[in-house]
């Protein structure tokens, strides 16, 4: 395997662990992934360039609600990752502003790491400063419109910042234990 | 890659790049449906309300064909990628719960990565394979001579017991296996080639699917061929779907209809009924070597002899006695109830050319036909309604001898002044009871209906003779053996000796009874 692949490899093998520990909160599906789904991981910007999200589907809330969710397969608190953080943050403004001009989506969006990050700051990570900071360091994603305060809170309060270790899973219930009370749970609120 | 291989992957990939979910799912759920469906037509397919779930299936597969109720949950999954770890996590979490997990897209691995994979689910009830895969299997080898029963055996039993992984490649070695050559007529079903189809099966099924393919393929090769395969199995009771491959296709065969003990076996691993569902399967064919060898063994709960109201035959075979009946047609059959008229019996009519009797399953019925004459066997009394109850009783001085042949259970004797009914309660010899009682009174007692027991009938089963209804009622159940001698002993006792004979004889020495 060429190192290109194994850090495909390695990507693929985060989105499915993200994938079976949500959907074991019986809260969440996420049916669809950018590598078989590409059009409905998909969202456009206010600047009409569009992001991919590793996952997507929604939470069971009535009615559900779209969620995308962005996996980091990360080994460590160096790297890339608070720079691409930042970028996270400024896309769900820019994802939340673009359909706040027709019809809000109710979008929530999820980064879901491996590995902490910047620690020091670790409870500002979703908050609206940290939107409006974020959107300071990418501009380009409000294609020249003004800031919206509502718009700011409105997306600090549709975000998750979750971090899943390997372990955790150890931790779940089984597929056969999840079956049986989904049955009773009925989240999805089938007739 | 066959075509419907290439069809249905491109039918999926297609609805995986839709542009909105609802559609994903449904392309996706359809295209998949009509993969599993074409394999297990017998199987019942539910959707659930969820789509590539980690445990929540996407389809449940429910089967309920005789043997026990199963369930199969299918798990469809955008790649199994063998030997990738996350999946791999996926593939032992769902084990338990014997899942088939499907993949979307044909998969793509490295030989060493797709035997780890292999060897991970080879040990446990999980199917591992792809939609492309189940298209190879459904579409099987385009063999000019037809798709071998063996063929249509494994694709019935890949869902249901089918586990380990299962590539396209591996599905298509499973194809060829169970094709002979087209150079070999299917008469030549070697033990080289049952034991290479024995081999891939056992990699593909489950102990037990595997088992039953095992049996069904020594069948049919000690049917074409006489030859007995090792280890046999003929124990355990026959599916409705392997009745339904093996069945058509060795009646088919001069063959395996010419080997006995071969419908001995299958009888003996079947029931009446089995037969009886399977009339759909069997149009017009003549399934007198599976009925005769099992007149014994398999049981049923009525007999009615009918008159054949379509046959055209030529005018001196119909008795004068036939043409004076004037009763409703049986809408169901098209036949028309024979029973006793105030008439003599007749044995003078012309005996045309021997005909052939002809043992078929129509309407859930078993049907010995001869010329306009037809017995009908049903394991269900509701199917045969009979003819009217009120309909004309039976002199006793003309079927008291015919009554030989069987245990008298009890009659009821209607004469000009007196009715006198003797039953087995009050007298251990119904027989010569009635017969001292007809030695005394000077009367012509007519009786409706006798209850009588099958000459070697070990179970005892009392049949309730009917001559107005032309009926024979087990309601207990009776010998089909039992039944038939009823029928044609006793309430076709009216028709001529010569045809009566042809249908006795029509059940085999084993059914022979006296008819004068």
């Amino acid at each position: 395997m060429s190192v290109a692949e194994a850090i495909q490899q390695a990507g693929h093998d985060g989105v499915q662990l993200a994938k079976r520990w949500l959907e074991s909160t019986t809260w969440i599906e996420l049916p669809f992934d950018v590598y078989t789904n590409t059009a409905v991981c998909t969202l456009t910007r206010l600047d009409g360039k569009v992001k991919r999200y590793d996952l997507f589907g929604q939470i069971f809330r009535d009615p559900p609600d779209p969620f995308y969710v962005e996996v980091k397969n990360y080994t460590s608190a160096g790297g890339k990752q608070p720079e691409e953080y930042w970028e996270f943050l400024a896309n769900a403004y820019s994802i939340t502003a673009q359909d706040d001009k027709t019809e809000d989506a109710r979008r929530q969006f999820a980064w879901v790491t491996l590995h902490p990050f910047e620690q020091t700051a670790w409870s500002e990570l979703t908050t609206a400063k940290r939107v409006a900071k974020a959107l300071k360091k990418h501009p380009e994603v409000l294609a020249g419109e003004q800031v919206n305060p509502d718009l700011l809170s409105l997306t600090a309060s549709r975000l998750w910042l979750l971090v899943l270790h390997e372990r955790q899973t150890d931790l779940m219930l089984t597929s056969v234990e999840l079956a049986i009370i989904e049955g009773q749970l009925n989240r999805k609120g089938r007739k | 890659m066959s075509e419907r291989s290439e069809i249905v992957s491109e039918r999926v990939r297609s609805a995986l790049q839709a542009p909105n979910p609802t559609e994903i799912v449904k392309g996706v759920k359809d295209a998949v449906a009509e993969e599993l469906t074409s394999l297990s037509p017998e199987a019942k397919l539910t959707y659930t309300s969820y789509f590539n779930h980690s445990y929540m299936p996407d389809m449940v597969l429910d089967w309920n064909d005789g043997r026990a109720k199963e369930s199969r949950p299918i798990f469809l999954r955008n790649r199994v990628a063998a030997g990738e770890r996350a999946e791999d996590e996926d593939v032992r979490a769902l084990a338990s719960r014997d899942p088939v997990i499907l993949t979307l897209t044909p998969t793509s691995v490295t030989a060493g990565r797709t035997e780890l994979l292999r060897s991970q689910v080879q040990s446990t009830r999980t199917l591992v394979t792809g939609v492309d895969s189940l298209a190879e299997v459904a579409e099987g080898s385009p063999s000019p001579s037809g798709a071998s029963p063996l063929i249509t055996l494994v694709r019935s039993n890949l869902v249901r017991g089918g586990r380990g992984l299962l590539t396209s490649e591996d599905a298509e070695r499973l194809v060829q296996s169970a094709q002979p050559s087209d150079s070999a007529p299917d008469g030549l079903l070697s033990a080289e080639f049952l034991d290479g189809f024995l081999t891939q099966a056992q990699q593909v099924f489950a102990p037990d699917a595997a088992l039953r393919l095992r049996r069904s393929a020594e069948l049919l090769r000690f049917g074409l061929t006489g030859a007995e395969g090792e280890g046999a199995q003929d124990e355990g009771r026959l599916s409705k779907v392997e009745l339904g491959v093996l069945l058509p296709y060795l009646l088919a065969r001069e063959s395996s209809r010419q080997n006995q003990e071969l419908w001995v076996r299958i009888g003996a691993m079947m029931t009446f009924e089995d037969l009886e569902d399977m009339w759909s399967s069997l149009p017009d064919v003549d399934v007198q070597p599976l009925v005769l060898p099992n007149l014994r063994n398999w049981s049923a709960r009525r007999s009615q002899f009918v008159l054949n109201a379509s046959f055209d035959a030529p005018a001196a075979a119909v008795p004068s006695v036939l043409e004076a009946e004037d009763e409703g047609p049986n809408e169901q059959l098209g036949s028309e109830s024979i029973g006793a008229t105030d008439q003599e019996p007749s044995t003078s009519v012309e005996t045309p050319t021997p005909s052939q009797s002809k043992w078929t399953v129509r309407n859930r019925m078993l049907a010995i036909e001869l010329d306009e004459l037809r017995i009908l066997l049903s394991s269900d009394s509701r199917r045969l309604k009979g003819r009217d109850l009120a309909g004309v009783p039976a002199r006793w001085d003309d079927i008291s001898g015919l009554l030989n042949n069987f245990e008298l259970i009890a009659v009821d004797l209607r004469g000009a002044s007196r009715r006198i009914y003797v039953s087995a309660e009050r007298s251990g010899d119904v027989k010569a009871d009635v017969a001292r009682i007809r030695a005394t009174i000077d009367d012509d007692f007519h009786v409706t209906e006798v209850t009588v027991v099958g000459e070697g009938d070990e179970s005892d089963a009392a049949m309730a003779v009917h001559f107005g209804a032309a009926t024979a009622t087990a309601s207990l159940g009776a010998p089909l053996i039992s039944l038939l001698q009823a029928a044609a002993a006793l309430l076709a006792y009216k028709m001529p000796l010569e045809a009566r004979s042809q249908l006795v004889a029509a059940g085999g020495p084993e059914a022979s009874v006296t008819l004068t």
